[in-house]
């Protein structure tokens, strides 16, 4: 291992240490720190509503991290007990919500829900999203995440701004509904968007806070991937999809991260380009070159990419993170994944911080936007350990051991190689 | 990591805020830090301001502009002073050594006019008429709940309160953080305030006595929660 990476991995180490007691810390109940009384009333001071109490049909064992608009993430302990991430645990991140179906689990009614086509089309449309169940269904079982997933790791090197998500911004989930190119389709004449068309740009029904200046969310996405991939979800998991994860109608669009699905669907719009909404420049984006952790950029359509196409990324399911295992064979278990394009070749297991690598043995998922699950067994004497997992894929795309080298101010798109602590006795 | 280990840094953290932390509150004390308490908690918890410590200044500065752009109402004073505390004490580097006489000097002769402009009047109106559907009235709606019940509004104030309510036919489902940051003595100053319909010149309504500093002091340490607060809400006609 080069000194470079020997110091890196030790300053990562390190950060990880400090921040993962500040968590458990706040995360402590009041009995657990009776003994420290300071500690019992700064936890107090952090009292956020239970999960139910935001959006009804939440666990109350999701960690909340916003209690207006809704922002909860999945506990991996959780997350790890399904193949398909049921509705009552699965992340929540709404920059804004559309009340009240939003604040509901409930399979939202496609009964007056409409869908507006304009831009570069024939002529502008009007769809009556009942008409959505006609059309030939597509189903897909994919990796639900948020960009901002992981962000909390970028603070190894340096604080980034927003939601600090650990590992459970994600889930697996299956939506079914028709394929947007389906829909278009059905126009006579046919609605064929025209060849300049470049750009597809999602609106949702939802709107910004009163007093806001800030204009309403939308999303801007490459007009090719949308035609071949996007599906107008109604189902998620084999039941109408919920008001809270953007029923009746969602834009879904596998491989992509979890910004651009957005809820709530009721307006496209095919434009030649992106849009330049906040949330499609400067939110929303990473630098298309690595930058220097802690240093600013200003985000120009030329120099950075939304968050579009998931990186790939590997997380380890178990152990978890500071679990006492028995000395000896260890089980270790976790899923990968990647935006879909290509598949997912290996996942890597390393107890030696990375000096020597094994290949993990790999399930791939039928579709190929779903979760690889990856199990291995390694064999870890008595004492303390870290087992560090990283996903490779076909282009040879790898996530990097040191995550920060892909830091950017916002801490979008984390994928750094994932890690446990164990103590094996 | 061992029970030691934990026990130390257990008490490396305390240390690290035990400080700079006047009464509850989770923020380090310093000049600014009741104008991130009034504005940061309108729109998300506080642990949206706490967990980001250590963010760099020019992210901080960004992080605010973008707030305004979300609909924070800040004068470009207060903006300034935003940014001031929060690259100090929130910033990369570790926050200054606390004045002896800070937590002194935020007790003493509270203003309740002032208090309440810069605590409450956010989101429950300069006049106190609140805003609909997130935040009810405090005139001719405070008093009644005082005279119901005058604990829960000192419940209300120190560990906030979530959940739907109607008042005088309105609905509101806004949610309200605990204050328990503030001193007793501004507290009970606010409370009287708010109690009196925001009219310094008035008596107490139906006999009150006022709140006093000792009565909240008393309440501290209860444990509530904004739910529990919301289920002790006293019914109104």
């Amino acid at each position: 291992m080069t000194e470079v990476l020997r110091s890196a991995l030790q300053h990562v180490q390190q950060r990880e240490v400090e921040r993962r007691d500040v968590l458990r810390l706040l995360g402590m109940s009041a009995a657990a720190t009776a003994g420290l009384p300071t500690l019992t009333q700064f936890a107090s001071a952090q009292d956020v509503a239970l999960a139910s109490a935001v959006i009804a049909g939440k666990s109350d064992d999701l960690i909340v991290h916003n209690d207006r608009a809704g922002v909860m993430e999945t506990p991996l302990a959780m997350l790890r007990e399904h193949r398909i991430t049921p509705k009552d645990i699965l992340y929540i991140r709404n920059n804004q919500i559309l009340e009240p179906q939003g604040r509901s689990t409930d399979g939202a009614s496609l009964e007056g829900w409409t869908i507006e086509l304009r831009g570069a089309v024939a002529f502008p449309r009007v769809v009556d999203a009942t008409t959505l169940a006609d059309l030939p269904q597509e189903e897909v079982t994919m990796v639900l995440q948020c960009s901002g997933n992981g962000r909390s790791f970028f603070a190894r090197a340096v604080q980034t701004r927003g939601t600090q998500w650990q590992h459970g911004g994600m889930g697996q989930v299956t939506f079914r509904g028709p394929k947007l190119s389906s829909l278009l389709e059905t126009f006579d004449p046919p609605l064929n968007p025209s060849g300049d068309v470049r750009f597809v740009t999602a609106e949702g029904a939802d709107a910004p806070d009163e007093g806001a200046s800030r204009p309403d969310f939308e999303h801007s996405m490459p007009m090719q991937d949308v035609m071949d991939k996007a599906i107008l979800a109604i189902e998620m998991n084999g039941e109408p999809l919920s008001g809270a994860h953007g029923g009746p109608v969602r834009l879904v669009i596998p491989g992509y991260y979890g910004t651009m699905n957005v809820k709530w669907v009721h307006r496209l719009r095919f434009e030649a380009s992106e849009s330049n909404n906040v949330n499609q420049i400067p939110r929303y984006r990473i630098p298309n070159d690595p930058i220097e952790p802690g240093t600013p950029i200003d985000y120009t359509f030329d120099n950075s990419t939304p968050n579009w196409r998931q990186r790939i990324k590997s997380t380890i399911f178990a152990p978890l993170n500071e679990a006492q295992v028995s000395a000896g064979d260890v089980e270790v278990h976790g899923v990968a994944w990647n935006d879909g394009v290509v598949g997912v070749t290996e996942v890597q297991i390393s107890t030696d911080d990375g000096q020597t690598w094994h290949a993990a043995e790999l399930e791939a998922p039928t579709g190929g936007y779903g979760w690889y699950e990856f199990r291995s067994t390694v064999n870890l004497p008595a004492g303390e350990h870290r087992i560090w997992s990283r996903a490779v894929d076909e282009r040879g795309n790898a996530q990097p051991i040191n995550g920060a080298i892909l830091w950017n101010p916002s801490g979008y798109e984390w994928n750094g190689a994932d890690y446990v602590d164990v103590v094996a006795s | 990591m061992s029970t030691l280990r934990r026990v130390l840094y257990a008490f490396f953290i305390a240390a690290l805020l035990t400080p700079a932390v006047a009464q509850e509150g989770a923020l380090p004390a310093g000049p600014g830090a009741e104008l991130v308490y009034a504005k940061c908690q309108q729109c998300h918890p506080l642990r949206y301001v706490t967990e980001s410590a250590g963010l760099p200044d020019f992210l901080w500065a960004d992080t605010i502009s973008l707030m305004v752009q979300l609909g924070m109402q800040v004068t470009a004073e207060e903006e300034e002073l935003l940014y001031s505390y929060l690259t100090t004490y929130l910033g990369m580097n570790p926050p200054p050594e606390p004045a002896e006489n800070d937590a002194v000097a935020a007790v003493s002769n509270v203003d309740p006019v002032q208090a309440y402009a810069t605590n409450c009047s956010a989101c429950h109106g300069a006049d106190g008429a609140g805003q609909a559907g997130g935040f009810p009235p405090i005139v001719g709606h405070a008093s009644q709940l005082a005279q119901a019940d005058r604990d829960y509004l000192v419940n209300l104030v120190l560990y906030g309160v979530t959940g739907p309510i109607t008042v005088a036919g309105n609905d509101y489902n806004g949610m309200m953080p605990g204050w328990s940051h503030l001193s007793d003595d501004q507290i009970a100053a606010i409370l009287n305030h708010v109690v009196a319909d925001l009219d310094p010149s008035a008596d107490l309504p139906g006999g009150l006595t006022p709140y006093t500093p000792e009565e909240i002091a008393g309440a501290r340490g209860a444990g509530l929660d904004a739910n529990a607060v919301y289920e002790s809400r006293p019914s109104l006609p």
